[in-house]
C-alpha cells in the first residue's frame, strides 16, 4: 500500500510462523510510539511487544498502521487497562466489545487484565483502583472474568495490583483472592514483580513471603517496571506504582527468587512516563534475561 | 436505604476538590492516611489531565502549563470521562472554553481546541480510498450534474469564528499540513477576527487540513448531506453571489475528502 511510509513497508522477517505460535518464555518490553520506526527498522532481538488495549480502539490510522506491521515480525501481547474487572457494576458491554476487536485483529499471544477497578458508572476514573478481597468481591470478579473470556473466546491473565491502601472488610490475603479467582474462572495471572514489591512495602508485608504464597503454577506472563518512592505522614515508605524510571535491584532479585521457583515465564518491561530511548529499554530486557539465567543456574546447583 | 458500598465511597472521594480519607481506607496497621489516598486521587486527576492535554497540545501549548492544567481540572471534575477510551475524551473541552470566564479575551484558543479535536477524528478514522481523478473523468458530461459524492470517514467540516488554522496546525505540534485553497487565507501566526473554512480529512496516515472559501465550505457540506452537484450548486448560488462551482468541486476534490462519486 502506498499510503505507508517506506520504513513501514520494509519486508516482514522469515520466521513469521514464529509469530502464530503461542509463546510460553522469553522477554519484550511494552510497546510506545516513539519506538514504532526503530524497531520496524532494527528488528531488536525480543520474543514479543506488549500494547494497551485501550490504544488500538479507534477504527484505523497510524497506530494499526504501525502495530500491523510490527504484528509481522512479533506476536502481540495485549494488555488491557479499562476493563474494570475488579468494579462492583456489570463490565461496561461496549468496552469489552472494543477488547474483543482488539484481540481478534491482532491474534495475541498474551492477553491480560488487572485485578482492580478503573470505572464506577457512569465515570472512567483511568486509574486501577484497589478492591476488598472478600467472598463477595471474589464472586464479582469470578463472574466478571468468566465474562470476558466468553466473549473475548480466549483465557485471559489477571494481573495482581499495585496498592497504597487496605481495606478493613477484607477477609482474606491477595494471594488466597488470586488463587480462588483463577481456580474457579480458569483464567491465568500475570505477575507483576514490581506490584509485588510496591505493595508489600507499602503494607509493611514481606515480598518473599508473598511471592512463596503466589500461586505460581496459573502465572502465564511476568511483568517488571520502576516505581517512584516516597513517604506516608507517619515516615512509613509509600511506593508510587509510576513506570517512569529503571527497575531497581530489589525487584530484580524478587524476579530472580520467583523464576527459580516457577521457571521461565514470558517477562515483560514496562516503561509508559518519561519514556526513554529504545536502547535503554532493551537495555533492561538484556537485564531481565541475564537474571533469569543467573536464578535458574543457582536454583538448579 | 442501605449504606454506600466501600467502592462508592471511593469513587466519590477521588474527584472533589477537597475529601477525607473513605470509611474502610487505612493504611498499614490500620491508621488513616491522607497521603496514601491520595496517590488515588493525583493519579486519576492527574493522568485525566494528561489525557486532555494529549488530545489538545496546541491548546496546552498557548495557555501554558499551569493555567491548562487548572482549566482542566476543572473541566474533569464538571465532565469526567464515561468511557475508557481517552484518545475519545474531550469533545466537550471547546465548547466548555468558550464558556470560561477567563478565558474571555481569548476565545480565539476554542476555536483551536475545535480544531484540533476534528484532527483527533480525522487521525483515528477508518482507513478509507481516496477518489481516483479517472473516475470522476469516465462519468458522461450529462451524468455529472446529477452525481452525489461520498467523502471519506475521516472527513470533519469545520467552521471556525477566528483563523487559527495556521496557528493549530503551522508549528508541527500536530502531524497535519495545512493547503490554502482560500485566496484570502489567513496569515500565519496572526489571528484575525474573521471566519475560517476547514476541510480536515486523511487520505493516506497523514490527516490534512483544506482552508476554503464559505462559498466551497456550504457546497461540500450540501454534497455531504447527500444533495447531487446540481442540487448542492444551486443551493450555493442562491446563497453565494459570484459562486464558482467548478473551482468549488476543485477545491473538494483537492482536499482529498472525497471517496467516491456516484451517478445520480
Amino acid at each position: 500500500m502506498d499510503q505507508y511510509p517506506d520504513h513501514i513497508k520494509s519486508a516482514p522477517s522469515s520466521d513469521y510462523d514464529r509469530v502464530r505460535q503461542g509463546i510460553k518464555q522469553g522477554f519484550g518490553v511494552g510497546l510506545k510510539t516513539q519506538h514504532y520506526a526503530e524497531i520496524i527498522k532494527s528488528k531488536p532481538p525480543l520474543e514479543f511487544f506488549e500494547v494497551h488495549a485501550e490504544n488500538y480502539m479507534g477504527a484505523g490510522g497510524a497506530p494499526h498502521a504501525y502495530l500491523e506491521r510490527i504484528a509481522q515480525d512479533y506476536p502481540i501481547s495485549v494488555h488491557g487497562v479499562g476493563l474494570s474487572i475488579g468494579g462492583e457494576k456489570p463490565l461496561n458491554e461496549l468496552h469489552l466489545q472494543r477488547l474483543k476487536g482488539v484481540v481478534e485483529r491482532y491474534q495475541p499471544v498474551l492477553f491480560s487484565e488487572h485485578l482492580a477497578w478503573s470505572s464506577h458508572e457512569p465515570i472512567y476514573y483511568n486509574d486501577l483502583l484497589p478492591l476488598p478481597y472478600t467472598e463477595a468481591t471474589l464472586a464479582r470478579v469470578v463472574e466478571h472474568i468468566d465474562e470476558v473470556q466468553n466473549v473475548v473466546g480466549r483465557q485471559m491473565l489477571l494481573e495482581n495490583p499495585s496498592t497504597y491502601v487496605l481495606f478493613s472488610e477484607s477477609t482474606m490475603s491477595e494471594t488466597v483472592f488470586l488463587r480462588e479467582v483463577a481456580k474457579r474462572s480458569g483464567c491465568g495471572l500475570l505477575l507483576d514483580v514490581n506490584n509485588i514489591f510496591v505493595s508489600c512495602s507499602n503494607s509493611g508485608t514481606d515480598a518473599h513471603s508473598y511471592v512463596d504464597a503466589f500461586p505460581l503454577e496459573f502465572v502465564g506472563e511476568v511483568h517488571l517496571g520502576g516505581h517512584t518512592p516516597d513517604e506516608d505522614e507517619y515516615g512509613n515508605p509509600l511506593l508510587i506504582d509510576s513506570h517512569d524510571r529503571e527497575v531497581i535491584d530489589p525487584v530484580w532479585h524478587l524476579y530472580g527468587y520467583a523464576i527459580a521457583r516457577m521457571g521461565l515465564r514470558p517477562t515483560l518491561i514496562e516503561w509508559d512516563n518519561d519514556v526513554p530511548e529504545f536502547a535503554k529499554l532493551m537495555g533492561e530486557a538484556v537485564l531481565a534475561q541475564k537474571m533469569c539465567e543467573t536464578s535458574l543456574a543457582d536454583a538448579t546447583r | 436505604m442501605p449504606r454506600p458500598t466501600v467502592h462508592s465511597r471511593f469513587a466519590a472521594a477521588l474527584l472533589e476538590e477537597v475529601s477525607a480519607v473513605p470509611s474502610g481506607v487505612v493504611g498499614r496497621n490500620g491508621q488513616i492516611s491522607a497521603r496514601r489516598f491520595g496517590v488515588y486521587r493525583n493519579n486519576v486527576m492527574a493522568s485525566l489531565i494528561d489525557a486532555l492535554a494529549s488530545n489538545f497540545p496546541m491548546v496546552a501549548q498557548l495557555l501554558g502549563a499551569e493555567f491548562f492544567r487548572a482549566m482542566a481540572a476543572e473541566f474533569v471534575r464538571g465532565e469526567p470521562p464515561r468511557q475508557p477510551v481517552l484518545s475519545e475524551y474531550g469533545e466537550r473541552l471547546p465548547a466548555f472554553m468558550s464558556g470560561f470566564p477567563p478565558l474571555a479575551e481569548y476565545s480565539y484558543i476554542a476555536d483551536v481546541a475545535r480544531l484540533e479535536w476534528a484532527w483527533l477524528q480525522a487521525y483515528h478514522s477508518a482507513d478509507w480510498p481516496v477518489l481516483q481523478s479517472e473516475k470522476l473523468a469516465a462519468l458522461a458530461p450529462e451524468k455529472l450534474m446529477g452525481a452525489k459524492l461520498s467523502f471519506l470517514p475521516s472527513c470533519r467540516l469545520v467552521e471556525l469564528r477566528y483563523e487559527v488554522a495556521a496557528i493549530c496546525f503551522g508549528s508541527g505540534g500536530h502531524d497535519c499540513a495545512v493547503a490554502e485553497l482560500d485566496a484570502r487565507a489567513g496569515d500565519a501566526g496572526k489571528v484575525n477576527d474573521r471566519s475560517q473554512f476547514c476541510v480536515l480529512a486523511r487520505p493516506q496516515l497523514h490527516v490534512r487540513c483544506a482552508v476554503v472559501d464559505e462559498g466551497t465550505y456550504f457546497f461540500l457540506r450540501q454534497l455531504k448531506r447527500g444533495n447531487s452537484l446540481s442540487q448542492a450548486g444551486e443551493a450555493a448560488l442562491a446563497t453565494f453571489k459570484g459562486f464558482d462551482l467548478s473551482a468549488s468541486l476543485t477545491a473538494g476534490l483537492q482536499s482529498g475528502a472525497v471517496s467516491d462519486v456516484h451517478e445520480g
